[in-house]
């Protein structure tokens, strides 16, 4: 929701931040550093090393960026979409070749839901195939990821492949919604701008919005990446960059939307697979369900496992939607829509609370891969750069936060959207249980030994 | 700013490539050239440096005490078994693919190539030959895993442990999963190659990883034998894929230079003012 915002709180009117982001260094000297990652990546997974664990491609994705890249979002909002390396690329063919046609209106329609079953068949994939564990099926994906952007960069406007179909741009969507910093125009401000909306179209100071956004009705984060174009652009001043609580984007989203809603809960049961996938009881279970089904194929088996993780969360919220109909009044379909962003404050904790083990518990196989490719070997020094207790330990801190985030972020939904005290609270009722069961379940995998990636 | 930092990417991946792609190496590989003395003899794994999977020209050379090429020998060389290379640490199985395999890839995977001889002179000896009883060679880890193999069981050299390849060390307790399974081992006939003292002959990997390779060898009638691990590492297509990547990127832009040649892409159209509830969308 734009706001006025008194100027004290505005970021950019502090001189340094300010400077910065109307500088013509950002977020060039950033997309410099991740272009020349990205280039050295690319060169590893593809003629380096074949095991994983050799290779610096897979350990500074896999292990490095893949970690980070949600903490990224819950502090700085899609703030990498930024400096990402594809984006970088399509701006670069857009400038050379780029046709600029308007965005086919399907992708509008259902580009989220493209981003959706891409977001799940890369999950799928990645099991299946093994693309994480192999450094060739991650050069592969990123190869794919790179023709596509190529291809939507060369015929169409500004970065239709970010906005519309990258699978991570979706996960990034919803995750910066719990974002702490959010950039907005003020609507007064706005109301008396003659620039004919330099900030959208851009103007001779930078280019227009890549994501198509308009600041001036700009009301989430999830669509905007913080470069800064329209900072650069709008004449008036009126844009703002401000801290804010976590979460708090969630506590009213004016138009909740069931493609958006299902992404955050699938999520859910896309990181309860990554954990069961990871466990060391997982080949006991793949044992049993082998037995059950009569097949040792393990792309059933696991498409199997994969269905029935997907199944638990949306099941659960779906019936839990069904129960809140009964207290709110309110279809299965809205409330699903309405309340399923209250899970992504979970998911974020789930999926930040996974990967921490692989950073903190594998973060030195970036240096030793790092040492091989100069032709140094380290031996068999463990690659953990903090014990197992103390992982876990910040693994149920995390849940717990992401349990009482999307707590409060379901009353707060509740209560926005029903304002009587009795309806908010019976609403509540129900969610609140929900997401007590997800969170336990989320406590209840992290107890358990898990295997490593590299 | 994109232009000139992709014109510098450009021009680090070139030089990045031009440095020389490392070779793919799989898990567990080995920098060194193989080289095991037996009995005096000196025995050298000369190729391949960097195996693949599918079919490679083992080359070895023979020496003798004095370091003199040792001609008219008769060399095999034969499979015995591998350690896959597989992604995660731990997650390596000291595995020999079950020779009843429903799998014919797993079956055999030490298909030996056309110009193998099995049951050769010298090769049907290979069973009970001396020293051929010590059961421990890497990594086969246990004593039951070369109840598959009992062709080379007994090999001489297959006690000699420092040939195990790291990660075949914590893999014992998993090995007794496939106790009483293994790679029925097809001797391969080693050809007498250009260079005095050197033999060489195909032999066929299906499989990523770690193999040991037993190779006998008959002088004066006597016969010798040791094990040689040898990494092989998947064959990948990758100047196919990377080509192929690059040819359909080129189209790409190559049909989007074309069409913008001949038809210029409008400029932007300049938004009106929206009201506050518009999208930028619905603006536009």
């Amino acid at each position: 929701m734009s706001t006025v915002t008194p100027p004290d709180r505005n970021l950019l009117h502090n001189r340094l931040i300010g400077g910065f982001l109307r500088s013509r260094w950002y977020p060039g000297i950033f997309q410099w550093v991740t272009a020349t990652a990205f280039t050295l990546i690319v060169w590893q997974l593809m003629l380096g090393p074949d095991a994983a664990h050799d290779n610096l491609g897979t350990a500074l994705t896999w292990v490095l960026w893949w970690p980070l890249i949600p903490i990224i979002f819950v502090f700085l909002g899609r703030f990498w979409c930024a400096i990402c390396p594809f984006a970088t690329l399509s701006d670069f063919v857009q400038k050379l070749v780029g046709l600029n046609r308007p965005v086919p209106k399907f992708l509008k329609s259902y580009g989220i839901w493209i981003i959706d079953l891409t977001f799940i068949m890369i999950t799928w994939s990645d099991h299946v195939f093994g693309v994480v564990e192999s450094p060739w099926g991650s050069g592969i994906l990123l190869l794919m990821l790179t023709t596509g952007v190529v291809v939507s960069g060369a015929f169409f406007q500004r970065r239709t492949f970010c906005r519309y179909l990258c699978f991570l741009g979706g996960l990034s969507g919803n995750y910066a919604r719990t974002g702490m910093i959010a950039l907005r125009a003020t609507p007064t401000v706005c109301a008396t701008c003659k620039s004919k909306a330099a900030c959208f179209n851009g103007s001779e100071h930078a280019p227009g919005c890549p994501m198509f956004e308009f600041p001036r009705t700009l009301e989430s984060n999830a669509s905007c990446n913080l470069c800064a174009n329209c900072v650069k652009s709008c004449p008036n001043d009126s844009i703002t960059l401000t801290l804010r609580p976590p979460t708090s984007e969630l506590w009213f989203v004016r138009k909740p939307r069931v493609e958006e809603a299902f992404l955050a809960v699938v999520i859910m049961g896309i990181v309860f697979v990554q954990n069961i996938t990871m466990l060391e009881g997982w080949q006991g279970l793949l044992a049993g369900l082998e037995r059950l089904v009569g097949t040792d194929n393990y792309a059933v088996t696991f498409t199997i496992t994969f269905l029935i993780a997907m199944a638990i969360p949306v099941t659960l919220m779906a019936l839990t939607a069904l129960v809140a109909g009964r207290m709110n009044g309110a279809s299965l379909a809205r409330n699903f829509a309405m309340f399923g962003y209250a899970i992504i404050p979970l998911d974020v904790a789930g999926h930040v609370a996974h990967n921490l083990f692989h950073l903190f518990a594998e973060g030195k196989a970036v240096w030793f891969t790092a040492l091989m490719l100069v032709g140094q070997h380290v031996g068999e020094e463990s690659p953990a750069l903090l014990a197992t207790g103390v992982i876990q330990v910040m693994q149920y801190i995390l849940v717990t936060l992401g349990i009482l985030g999307s707590l409060y972020a379901a009353y707060r939904i509740a209560r926005s959207n029903f304002g009587t005290v009795q309806t908010t609270w019976r609403t509540f009722a129900p969610y609140a249980a929900v997401i007590a069961i997800l969170g336990a379940i989320n406590v209840y995998l992290f107890i358990l030994p898990m295997a490593m990636r590299m | 700013m994109p232009r000139r930092i992709l014109t510098l990417l450009s021009l680090l991946a070139f030089a990045l490539l031009a440095v020389g792609p490392q070779p793919a190496r799989a898990q567990g590989s080995t920098d060194h050239t193989p080289v095991i003395v037996v009995d005096g003899y000196t025995l050298t794994l000369t190729s391949p440096a960097e195996a693949t999977t599918g079919s490679a020209t083992v080359s070895v050379t023979l020496r003798d005490a004095h370091q003199q090429p040792v001609v008219g020998a008769i060399v095999s060389a034969a499979l015995l078994a591998y350690l896959p290379a597989t992604g995660g640490h731990g997650a390596a199985h000291a595995t020999m693919p079950p020779a009843d395999s429903a799998d014919p890839a797993l079956a055999t995977p030490a298909a030996h190539s056309g110009d193998s001889h099995a049951g050769m002179a010298g090769m049907d000896g290979m069973a009970g030959m001396p020293g051929m009883d010590a059961a421990t060679s890497a990594p086969a880890p246990t004593t039951d895993s070369m109840a598959g193999m009992p062709e080379m069981a007994g090999m001489p050299g297959m006690d000699d442990t420092t040939a195990v390849p790291p990660a075949a060390a914590h893999d014992h307790s998993t090995a007794s999963a496939i106790e009483g399974h293994g790679l029925a081992p097809i001797p391969v006939l080693l050809h007498a190659g250009d260079a005095p003292g050197s033999y060489q002959g195909t032999l066929s990997f299906d499989q990523p990883g770690t193999w040991t390779v037993g190779v006998v060898f008959t002088i004066d009638g006597q016969e010798h034998g040791t094990t040689i691990d040898l990494a092989v590492a998947q064959s990948r297509p990758r100047g196919l894929v990377l080509g192929g990547f690059a040819a359909i990127n080129a189209l790409a832009i190559l049909t989007a230079a074309v069409l913008r040649h001949r038809k210029p892409a409008k400029p932007a159209k300049p938004a009106k003012p929206a009201p506050a509830a518009a999208t930028a969308e619905e603006q536009i």
